[in-house]
């Protein structure tokens, strides 16, 4: 049976459509990495546009400088003034630097779209990301102890840089997870063990266990949505009563996650599972969407970033389902589709 | 009053009436070779460009807010019977005509809901009546999914398939509807007409189109949550 022949069946063989996204094929294995990469640059597009809301080029307390200027507050003098000096230059030039800001992240965004500049793209969206970390958000306060995983520590931004490397382009196959594409199996795990290890510590260090601080981190969310305020409300609640155990908790299951790509995958699944799900919610009741829903936000803060890492980790395996409809009788070179 | 600074609106209202423009012309070019495909995302892409340029910027609006409210009412029905209608005719699968109707329906939520409109980024002038916002969440949500379009569509190996879908693409141009084999034979859509008229129905820039309204409709959004 030729793939014409399938194809001319009720359904479609693959489907590209507005979204361009291309229906699995039963012919070819979708890439996997080409589609994560896309994702990337949806992020990196949606964070463009969020760059050219219109108080960011506003300078004062309220404008992208002020905003700024916020977060050299509490970091070491070293780390403090780069920051202000940032935010000095945008004070100066607010439409100028803003517009330069935005244009970066179009370029990373449009970039990483074709495959011609794919790299380049994803090499700028490693320095802007280093560079933002530093000059934008103090490192996250990670000097002072302020980079709480519930707050989005150590950095969104970090993240974004992390995934630029594990997607950097790599012939080769998908298996048996994405990330080890180009890095490498070992490799990939000691990056995932990292993460998640300095994940586990920042929860638990610092004001990270606090309960007050933790309690103000959420309470200090403005203008969000109803439904989502009340979900603030009750976050603020439990983190001033069960603050501690609460980081203690997050901390034991960063620890779970980071060990579980080391184990048989049933059990990497299930720890990548708990993973994506605990990030999900700190997505929505302690980073609150990053702040979109209330306007003014700069990015979609780390939730997304985090599980978007995880997903790269999903075991993958070979599906015997050749194109021809009988079952394959080799694994390796034969026509499988991969599933997840 | 159109915010500081005025050029990114100008520069914002001056792409959606080029892709209003350019799906004008793409409608011209369907009668005259008797195009049968593409004709309703043109329309559609014609209605959405000039509202938008004139949520853009002050001055530019016009027409009643019921006027606008109704045309894309009409154009989200019709494109959500087009997806009923494709995934019937060829089973389940992503039509392009699910994110015309989410772009139409975005349009309606912003002539419905114009109260959101922050530090007077739009004129909205046409719409108000009501004081209620788009829900953020919805809004933000919707805006995400244009951009995921916008950087899809561009990647997308099959040019044109935002303006005519996968199945419809083979007699985008011939206008002439065949069977799916005929889809999967993939004829360029453009190499059936040349001069100004393949210029114009060339598949990539149907996509660009696109591109430019899905990102100029998520702006708009990320404006009004």
């Amino acid at each position: 049976m030729s793939v014409t022949q399938v194809r001319t069946g009720d359904a479609p063989a693959a489907v590209i459509d507005s979204m361009g996204v291309m229906g699995r094929s039963l012919e070819q294995p979708r890439n996997l990495q080409r589609t994560f990469q896309l994702v990337l640059a949806t992020v990196w597009l949606l964070d463009a546009v969020l760059q050219l809301q219109p108080f960011m080029f506003t300078r004062g307390p309220n404008g992208f400088s002020g905003m700024l200027n916020n977060l050299a507050a509490g970091n070491p003098g070293w780390v403090a003034h780069s920051i202000t000096w940032n935010a000095s230059n945008v004070y100066h030039n607010p439409v100028l630097t803003n517009s330069i800001f935005a244009l970066v992240q179009f370029l990373i965004a449009f970039g990483i779209v074709w495959k011609r500049s794919l790299k380049p793209a994803l090499a700028l969206s490693i320095v802007w990301s280093l560079s933002v970390w530093w000059f934008g958000e103090g490192a996250s306060n990670i000097f002072h102890g302020g980079a709480t995983p519930f707050g989005g520590g150590p950095g969104a931004v970090l993240i974004y840089g992390l995934l630029a490397v594990l997607l950097w382009p790599s012939a080769g196959s998908d298996l048996p997870f994405v990330a080890a594409r180009t890095v490498g199996v070992t490799a990939a795990k000691v990056i995932w063990a990292v993460v998640w290890s300095l994940l586990a510590v920042l929860a638990v260090v610092g004001s990270g266990r606090s309960p007050q601080a933790l309690h103000d981190l959420v309470a200090a969310y403005t203008g969000q949505p109803g439904w989502l305020a009340h979900i603030d409300r009750a976050t603020a609640s439990m983190f001033l009563h069960h603050g501690t155990t609460a980081a203690i908790l997050l901390a034991a299951v960063c620890v779970v996650v980071a060990i579980g790509v080391y184990l048989p995958s049933p059990f990497t699944k299930a720890t990548l599972v708990l993973g994506i799900v605990t990030f999900v919610f700190i997505w929505v009741a302690t980073e609150n969407f990053g702040g979109i829903l209330a306007g003014g936000a700069t990015d979609p803060n780390s939730g997304p970033l985090v599980i978007i890492l995880a997903l790269l980790y999903w075991p993958l395996t070979l599906a015997r389902k050749a194109v021809t409809g009988r079952p394959s009788s080799s694994t390796a070179g034969s026509k499988e589709a991969l599933v997840r | 009053m159109t915010p500081t600074p005025a050029w990114l609106y100008y520069l914002f209202a001056v792409a959606m009436l080029t892709v209003a423009l350019y799906g004008l012309m793409l409608l011209a070019v369907s009668v005259a070779i008797r195009r049968s495909a593409g004709w309703d995302v043109d329309i559609a892409h014609l209605f959405m460009g000039v509202s938008m340029a004139g949520m853009f910027v002050t001055g530019w609006a016009f027409g009643p807010s019921t006027i606008w409210e109704l045309i894309f009412t009409l154009l989200l029905v019709w494109f959500l019977v087009q997806s009923i209608q494709s995934v019937i005719a060829f089973g389940i699968h992503l039509t392009h005509y699910l994110i015309h109707a989410a772009m139409s329906f975005a349009m309606l939520l912003m002539y419905v809901f114009p109260a959101g409109a922050r530090s007077g980024a739009m004129s909205m002038s046409m719409a108000s009546s009501s004081s209620a916002r788009i829900d953020p969440g919805l809004g933000s949500l919707l805006a995400v999914v244009f951009f995921a379009s916008a950087i899809f569509t561009l990647a997308s190996p099959v040019k044109g398939a935002s303006h005519h879908g996968r199945h419809s693409r083979a007699y985008a141009m011939s206008g002439s509807a065949s069977g799916a084999a005929e889809v999967e034979s993939g004829p360029a859509p453009a190499s059936a007409a040349g001069g100004a008229v393949g210029l114009i129905a060339a598949p990539w820039l149907e996509d660009a189109s696109h591109v430019v309204m899905c990102v100029g409709m998520g702006f708009m959004l990320i404006l009004m949550i």
